[in-house]
């Protein structure tokens, strides 16, 4: 921006108002005739053509000025442009000065490409990975073991034991009388309703095979008295256990410590809700038909569940 | 959310919405799409589809078959079909966007015209909202013009610049990044076309096309008549016989043909001088004005701006680019709470 009085006359030769001044010398204009055709004072095109320019601040109006009396003169601008740019640079040509900006500089070459792709397929890859963890914890929400108000883990029973504690003590009857009735039941339970298809399954097992292997139609002969009469429990330890009993009131039916060889018996309102402590010597009857402790006994051989519910 | 991921994947856009050519700058990557803003519509029943956008759509205009549409969306620097243009916006941004494998949603500023009404600079913003741009900035053309030539607008200096473009020019006075005074006609490279196209039919008695009429302008359109004279060859239909004829013309003529739009950009000119504050006036008289746009391209209409006024008048470089790249300037600063260049809606 400012002259350069040491510079070389081969380099002055090469300066934008060196080669303007003599264009125009060559075509005869006069610095008047110029400064009138461009609208500028005579004595900012005298400072031009001496590369004088430091009365123009901002670049844009500098170099416009050289390109207009460039095309004034039929002159290549590029020409003049690039003298200028020679001379001043091009960093202040276009940027506003004011306030510094922000600018990402331009990516070329392969490793800014790479550079994003890796980035993007990292951010994919953690997108998928999250997606993935959601999906196994929202699995692992729905297997969560739900527990019975008295704490029995109803899903580590066999479903077979789970489902036959549902039935109703009126549907039950009605199949096992019909099925396959035994001396024992037909007394008791009526002959009227036909089988609904849940208690088909349970109705081609007889009582003696529920008593020893299948729990859950063991249970089932024991609902049919219950709607006859009042139900019975009849418990005999073979070792010392704690047990306590309540029937649907609420009401202990047994309570407390029983001795080994002891038996004790019971009557009241089902469902029971029964806490026997040492449950593997302990045999439980219901109208006379054994319950099968086992599946209600947890590891610290307390056997904890509702029966006739 | 999501909008934001796909942002992750997106680059910040400056979009010069012109009623000729749509420009598209990209934030470190400068100038990426310069197209013309036409959109080819085929029509098969009652669906309407994208046939062509851009140079191809061009291309189709005047030489269309019966179900196809070629039209040009923006009219008066302003939308004037919505639909298209929203489409015409999702075209272009995908375009840039050629590399993902996402649905682009960047960040977008838009130039409007500084005279454009709430409602049109509304629809401009959800038209590109509807392209799928993430956020939406506006900027008045002429301010983001003047950043693009590289004028001091930050600085307590008037700066001047007249921003000739397809469908209006905008004149404005800037100082201390704000727009002083602006002024806006309806009068640009169009009405420059459509002025040839009439004369043509009043001297010649022959229609010529909209292509053919900005070809006359490119190549020997004038706006003072010193220079040689030019000549073109043209071939447009007679109406009187019905059968295509050729014809000579030559630059003084279309200088002719100019003369009404050329007049009003001079008349809008020169009332933005005489409605300017003294002070800025003086640095106006002092500095000049710059020319920005497509239509700074007419050749010496910078001679005759600097005959009308008395000041010097500037061509800025790269004209048809200025507003494009001063919006690309102003989203980069953005990041620097510049937010007094951005336009209200």
């Amino acid at each position: 921006m400012t002259e350069r009085h040491d510079t070389p006359i081969q380099d002055t030769l090469h300066m934008p108002g060196t080669l303007l001044k003599a264009e125009r010398e060559r075509q005869g204009l006069s610095v008047d005739t110029v400064a009138r055709k461009l609208n500028l004072k005579p004595s900012l095109v005298d400072d031009f053509e001496r590369n004088q320019f430091d009365k123009v601040q901002i670049a844009a109006y500098r170099r416009g000025y050289l390109r207009s009396y460039a095309r004034l003169l039929h002159m290549d601008e590029a020409i003049i442009v690039d003298a200028h740019d020679r001379q001043f640079g091009r960093e202040d040509a276009s940027t506003p000065r004011a306030a510094p900006i922000q600018t990402i500089k331009p990516r070329s070459g392969r490793p800014g490409r790479l550079g994003r792709i890796v980035f993007r397929l990292f951010t994919l890859l953690v997108i998928a990975v999250l997606a993935g963890l959601t999906l196994v914890w929202w699995q692992s929400r729905d297997n969560t073991p739900d527990v019975t108000d008295d704490g029995v883990d109803t899903t580590a029973l066999p479903a077979s034991e789970s489902i036959t504690q549902i039935p109703t003590p009126i549907e039950i009857p009605d199949t096992t009388a019909q099925v396959s009735p035994t001396p024992e039941q037909q007394d008791t339970a009526p002959t009227t309703e036909p089988a609904t298809p849940a208690t088909e399954e349970t109705a081609p097992s007889t009582p003696e095979v529920a008593d020893s292997a299948t729990p859950d139609t063991s249970s089932a002969p024991v609902a049919t008295d219950a709607d006859t009469a009042v139900p019975t429990l009849a418990m005999s330890f073979a070792q010392d256990s704690w047990v306590r009993i309540t029937d649907s009131s609420g009401k202990n039916v047994i309570s407390g410590l029983q001795t080994a060889g002891t038996t004790a018996q019971a009557e009241g309102t089902p469902p029971f809700r029964l806490t026997i402590g040492n449950a593997s010597h302990v045999t439980l009857r219901l109208n006379g038909e054994q319950v099968n402790l086992a599946p209600h006994t947890r590891s610290n051989n307390v056997a904890k569940f509702t029966l006739n519910q | 959310m999501f909008k934001r991921l796909r942002g992750l994947f997106s680059s910040d856009l400056s979009i010069d919405l012109g009623t000729a050519n749509t420009l598209i700058y990209v934030r470190g990557r400068g100038i990426v799409l310069d197209e013309p803003s036409v959109v080819a519509i085929r029509q098969s029943g009652n669906m309407r589809s994208v046939a062509a956008v851009g140079l191809d759509a061009k291309r189709m205009l005047g030489r269309t078959p019966g179900n196809i549409t070629a039209i040009r969306p923006m009219k008066d620097g302003v939308i004037a079909d919505f639909t298209v243009t929203e489409q015409m916006l999702q075209h272009f941004i995908r375009k840039v966007h050629q590399s993902t494998f996402l649905t682009p949603s960047p960040r977008v500023l838009v130039c409007v015209p500084c005279m454009s009404t709430q409602v049109e600079r509304r629809a401009i913003k959800e038209s590109a909202e509807g392209a799928g741009a993430r956020e939406v900035f506006l900027i008045e053309e002429p301010m983001a013009a003047a950043i693009g030539a590289g004028l001091p607008v930050e600085e307590a200096q008037g700066s001047m610049v007249v921003d000739i473009g397809g469908g209006t020019t905008e004149i404005a006075i800037i100082s201390l990044s704000g727009v002083v005074y602006s002024e806006s006609v309806r009068v640009g490279g169009d009405r420059f076309d459509e002025a040839i196209t009439s004369y043509v039919r009043r001297h010649y008695g022959s229609l010529i096309g909209e292509a053919t009429a900005e070809r006359i302008k490119e190549e020997i359109g004038s706006a003072w008549p010193e220079g040689e004279l030019l000549e073109i060859d043209v071939r447009g239909r007679n109406l009187a016989e019905g059968v295509p004829r050729s014809f000579t013309l030559n630059s003084h003529e279309i200088l002719d043909a100019l003369q009404e739009p050329l007049m009003s950009i001079v008349a809008a000119v020169k009332s933005a001088l005489e409605q300017s504050p003294p002070e800025l006036a003086s640095d106006i008289a002092d500095r000049g004005l710059v020319l920005t746009g497509g239509g700074a391209l007419l050749r010496d209409i910078d001679k005759l701006l600097a005959e009308e006024t008395g000041l010097p008048v500037i061509i800025a470089e790269d004209p048809l680019t200025c507003v494009a790249r001063g919006g690309g300037k102003a989203l980069e600063m953005i990041d620097q709470h510049a937010f007094e260049l951005l336009a209200s809606d």
